[in-house]
């Protein structure tokens, strides 16, 4: 018996009969990687559920896109994401797929498909070429659908599957009288299937503590490579676990230290990145978090602008920590970015380039000068106009933000029978800044104890309006911008800038968040010790991203899964190595 | 938004300092290295400055194009029968062919645009209202004549002679009398803004916020303007001058009152668009520029203006423009030329240009030289902020 299927998996396929015909193939198991003989790098400890993870968008184009190439549009359009505990990649672990959504992929894997096969590309993408054009070839139907077929599946399909995407890609060739029709079929029939669209978590079996398993290793391969490059993993990564090099620690540092050195590493760090500071919410609006904003209030806030801003952020942070290996705290203050026109006639800076005359401009470096209030990330677009209302900045919002999505520190929602009136209305003379009117509303005691956790440092952000365009001044009242962070007194965002940067909060939450990004779920058990010491490692290497990835890359706690042995209701698929032992 | 601009012009911070490479430079305006402080600006719009009143046309205004279309084509003979059957057919059948062609040269038809004086002319209204937009260019004062008096300044002797021949056609009248769509120019210019280099406008002086003398530079820029969310000009975006000396004008002014005119009068040329005019060429230019409270500037240019130039992208346009603007190019073409009041031809005696008046908005921006390698310097931007 090969992989076993969940209860959720079953009622996700049952709602698509598109998607449902692909499961009739799986009863035998794929070809066996070298026996698994893994080396714990510590002492086993408890762990948390095996996850079964929906690609995101990003994932799912970032593979199509190293697969068959960029050229490759996708069509279609994704559902959005769950956030949970922050994270859209925890949200991966708790989400199906709905009928339309089903639907979307099926349309997504028929577009996808029909260009791989078309005259312009197949000539590269398909290795063979057919005894005909207009029949069925088993041999090199066989030979394509076999190397797609592992690259989209994160691993070898077993020869049941490959013997029914042959089948389909003959049926359909005969029936259309075209043999890359037959492969057409085939491979949308992959595309939609559960084996490309969720990350498995395969195991193999007790690893010699109580409960515990450890993930075979084409899981932990793609562990790696979706958390360090956000794709699937390359062929040099499936090779490595294909000869069992990923199931030792000195081979799986080996091959981390690989990707690690590779430029694909950045997709990985924006991917993170993109997670933790909430751009999901530019495009899908969150609650508290929006990109939508009164175009009649704020003309300059174009959808370039938005594009833009979440570039701006991901840019600056790739160029200081990847490319400059620099102190995660430096993002808060760094003087260093990058920008579009767009962007600069938003910020209300000069950016000289050189582009070509009427050529659309592309992304400039650009320096501030020291104690421009205008640096590092939090005074970025994509922080203060993501966390603002449509029509106006709002102080709250900020501050609320960088408690929760910077410092990882919740703050209590409002209670439901309180008037935000006062503080909305932009127009009353009476409080013609924001200082001014939130004083007046925290009068009432039932607001002032959440508010004292975020307007302190909200309100230095009030030189940056809600579309994120620079301003000292409120309806001709100059914007006072004192502020504190947990007693700390500051003037001005390079106040905050730098109270930020020096609170221990914020390289630990990015470590928790990230430990979080990594796991697919909150850290349980003796993971949060795990957590912990990542923590202490972090500032023993100086708060540099690089080390903090190589050591939840190289470390067991990544590839340990519950084990509860072989149930009908796992999510858990083992292979048929551990089955049969 | 008006409040943040003038918010952010009053802001102490110097922004200009401020290199790609991270190197400080000094800021330098290249028409006026010495100048205090400078403002930058690139023109949102570019119009005709139409100033249209109730009774301008003693003649009326000019007729549709189709029937203008019947008008000339019995001009050239055909009964009248014959034309309302053709002009039934319009804008299909044979009758386009021949409106195309309705220019005659020893009696056979040839292309009215390319060939406007073989048409008859049909002339146009002209306008002979009292007001105008515009400067005494001639110097003449009140004596000057066919000179207008200006409706905000109350300038007499305002020569604007492009404003009698145009303004009598309804896509080029404007307010107060006429608050309909914009006017011809307005609106292409509106169109085709993205898609052609930029006209910057630089002020520099002691101190600008006081009456003084000061330098106005025009120039085009290598880059195009960007559109905000409502389509205007988006401000505070940067734009690298042009280095050919074609593209550059100085000249000397005076600030009063937050206006700026100028003081010396020579010649002005900046390259333009095909589609709107090919080149503001103007000579005895004269200028009046405010600058407003929220940031932005207006303002009024004027001179004398080859009015061939003025015809060549009507022309160029065609029946296209005919069909779309309703006016009639041949007749536009007389009109300019009969109208022509500076610069006659030696040789024939014929004025090689026609007084004109544009109108403008421009919204701040920050301006910086071309630059061919590495690093550079941001020369000039709007150092009041």
């Amino acid at each position: 018996m090969g992989k076993l299927m969940s209860q959720k998996m079953i009622s996700l396929l049952s709602s698509s009969l598109a998607v449902a015909t692909l499961f009739a193939g799986t009863a035998q198991a794929a070809p066996k990687p070298t026996p698994a003989t893994f080396e714990a790098a510590g002492p086993v400890v408890a762990t948390g559920p095996a996850l079964l993870r929906r690609l995101s968008p990003d994932q799912y184009r970032q593979t199509i896109a190293d697969i068959f190439g960029s050229d490759i549009s996708i069509g279609g359009r994704f559902a959005p994401e769950i956030r949970d505990s922050g994270l859209l990649a925890v949200g991966a672990g708790n989400q199906s797929i709905t009928a339309d959504e089903a639907d979307q992929y099926h349309v997504m894997a028929q577009t996808i498909a029909s260009q791989v096969v078309d005259k312009s590309h197949r000539g590269v993408l398909i290795p063979c070429r057919p005894v005909s054009d207009t029949g069925a070839d088993d041999r090199c139907a066989g030979q394509f659908l076999a190397e797609v077929g592992e690259l989209l599946y994160r691993r070898p399909l077993s020869k049941d599957d490959l013997q029914l995407q042959v089948h389909i890609a003959r049926m359909a060739a005969l029936q259309e009288k075209d043999f890359y029709a037959g492969l057409r079929e085939s491979l949308a029939q992959m595309l939609v299937s559960p084996e490309f669209l969720f990350r498995w978590s395969e195991v193999q079996g007790p690893l010699g503590g109580e409960g515990v398993s450890t993930l075979d290793p084409y899981a932990r391969a793609s562990e790696l490579s979706f958390l360090l490059w956000n794709s699937a993993p390359d062929e040099t990564l499936l090779n490595d676990a294909r000869h069992g090099k990923l199931n030792s620690p000195k081979g799986l540092a080996r091959e981390v230290d690989r990707m690690l050195a590779s430029r694909r590493l950045n997709a990985g760090v924006r991917a993170f990145f993109s997670d933790m500071l909430q751009f999901s919410c530019a495009e899908n609006p969150c609650l508290d978090a929006t990109f939508a904003k009164d175009e009649t209030v704020y003309p300059r806030f174009t959808p370039q602008v938005a594009a833009d801003a979440q570039e701006q952020t991901l840019r600056t942070l790739v160029d200081l920590l990847i490319t400059h290996d620099g102190d995660y705290r430096d993002v808060f203050t760094t003087p260093r970015t990058f920008l579009t026109p767009d962007l600069a006639a938003i910020y209300g800076v000069p950016l000289p380039r050189d582009s070509p005359n009427g050529e659309p401009s592309g992304w400039e470096p650009y320096v501030y000068p020291a104690g421009d209030p205008r640096a590092g990330i939090l005074a970025q677009v994509s922080f203060v106009a993501l966390h603002s209302h449509p029509g106006v900045s709002s102080a709250v919002l900020r501050g609320r933000a960088l408690r929760e999505v910077i410092l990882c520190q919740k703050v209590p929602d409002p209670p439901p029978n309180v008037s935000f009136k006062l503080v909305l209305d932009t127009t009353n003379p009476n409080y013609p800044t924001m200082r001014s009117r939130l004083d007046a509303h925290i009068t009432n005691p039932v607001c002032a104890g959440c508010h004292k956790l975020m307007d302190p440092m909200g309100l230095v952000m009030e030189n940056f309006d809600s579309d994120g365009s620079f301003r000292t001044r409120q309806n001709g009242v100059l914007i006072d911008t004192s502020g504190s962070l947990d007693g700390k007194k500051f003037q001005g965002m390079p106040g905050l800038d730098q109270a930020v940067a020096n609170d221990p909060a914020a390289p630990a939450c990015l470590v928790s968040r990230l430990a979080e990004y990594a796991l697919g779920r909150a850290p349980t058990g003796d993971e949060t010790q795990w957590v912990a010491n990542l923590k202490k490692d972090f500032v023993a290497d100086h708060y540099r991203l690089r080390p903090l990835l190589r050591q939840i890359a190289t470390s067991d706690v990544l590839y340990r899964v519950e084990w509860k042995g072989v149930q009908a209701n796992s999510a858990v698929a083992p292979s048929s190595t551990v089955a049969s032992r | 938004m008006g409040n943040q601009l003038s918010s952010l012009r009053r802001k102490p911070l110097n922004l200009l300092t401020i290199s790609a490479s991270g190197v400080l430079l000094t800021l330098a305006v290249a028409s006026a290295a010495s100048a205090g402080e400078s403002r930058s600006y690139v023109l949102n719009s570019f119009a005709d400055a139409a100033y249209s009143t109730k009774d301008d046309c003693a003649g009326g205004i000019d007729p549709d194009q189709t029937v203008q279309y019947a008008l000339d084509l019995e001009a050239l003979g055909m009964p009248e029968e014959q034309v309302k059957k053709l002009m039934a057919g319009y804008p299909t059948g044979p009758v386009t062919r021949m409106l195309v062609d309705r220019g005659r040269i020893d009696g056979k038809p040839v292309n009215a645009f390319t060939n406007p004086a073989s048409v008859i002319d049909p002339k146009l209204h002209l306008v002979n209202g009292h007001y105008a937009y515009g400067f005494n260019l001639d110097g003449k004062g009140a004596d000057s004549p066919n000179s207008f008096e200006d409706p905000v300044t109350h300038e007499l002797g305002v020569n604007n002679q492009l404003f009698r021949v145009y303004g009598c056609h309804k896509n080029f009248r404007g307010p107060p009398a006429d608050t309909g769509p914009s006017t011809y120019y307005s609106a292409e210019w509106s169109q085709a803004r993205p898609t052609f280099p930029a006209w910057v406008v630089t002020i520099s002086g002691d101190d600008l916020s006081k009456d003084g003398p000061v330098t106005l530079s025009f120039d085009r820029s290598l880059d195009h303007v960007l559109l905000d969310a409502q389509g205007n000009t988006e401000s505070y975006t940067t734009f690298r001058l042009d280095p050919d000396p074609r593209a550059h004008n100085v000249f000397h002014g005076q600030l009063e009152h937050g206006v700026v005119t100028i003081t010396d009068h020579h010649d002005f040329h900046l390259v333009g668009d095909p589609i709107v005019m090919n080149d503001l060429d103007l000579s005895h230019t004269h200028l009046r520029m405010t600058l407003e409270p929220n940031g932005n500037a207006s303002g009024f240019i004027g001179g004398y203006q080859p009015w061939i130039e003025i015809f060549l992208p009507l022309g160029q346009a065609g029946v296209g423009f005919e069909e779309f603007q309703g006016i009639d190019v041949p007749g536009f073409y007389y009109a300019l030329k009969h109208l022509a009041d500076a610069d006659p031809d030696p040789r024939t005696g014929q004025n090689r240009r026609i007084s004109v008046t544009w109108q403008f908005t421009a919204v701040p921006a920050f301006v910086a030289p071309a630059r061919s390698t590495g690093a550079s310097p941001v020369l000039s931007a709007d150092n009041g902020k």
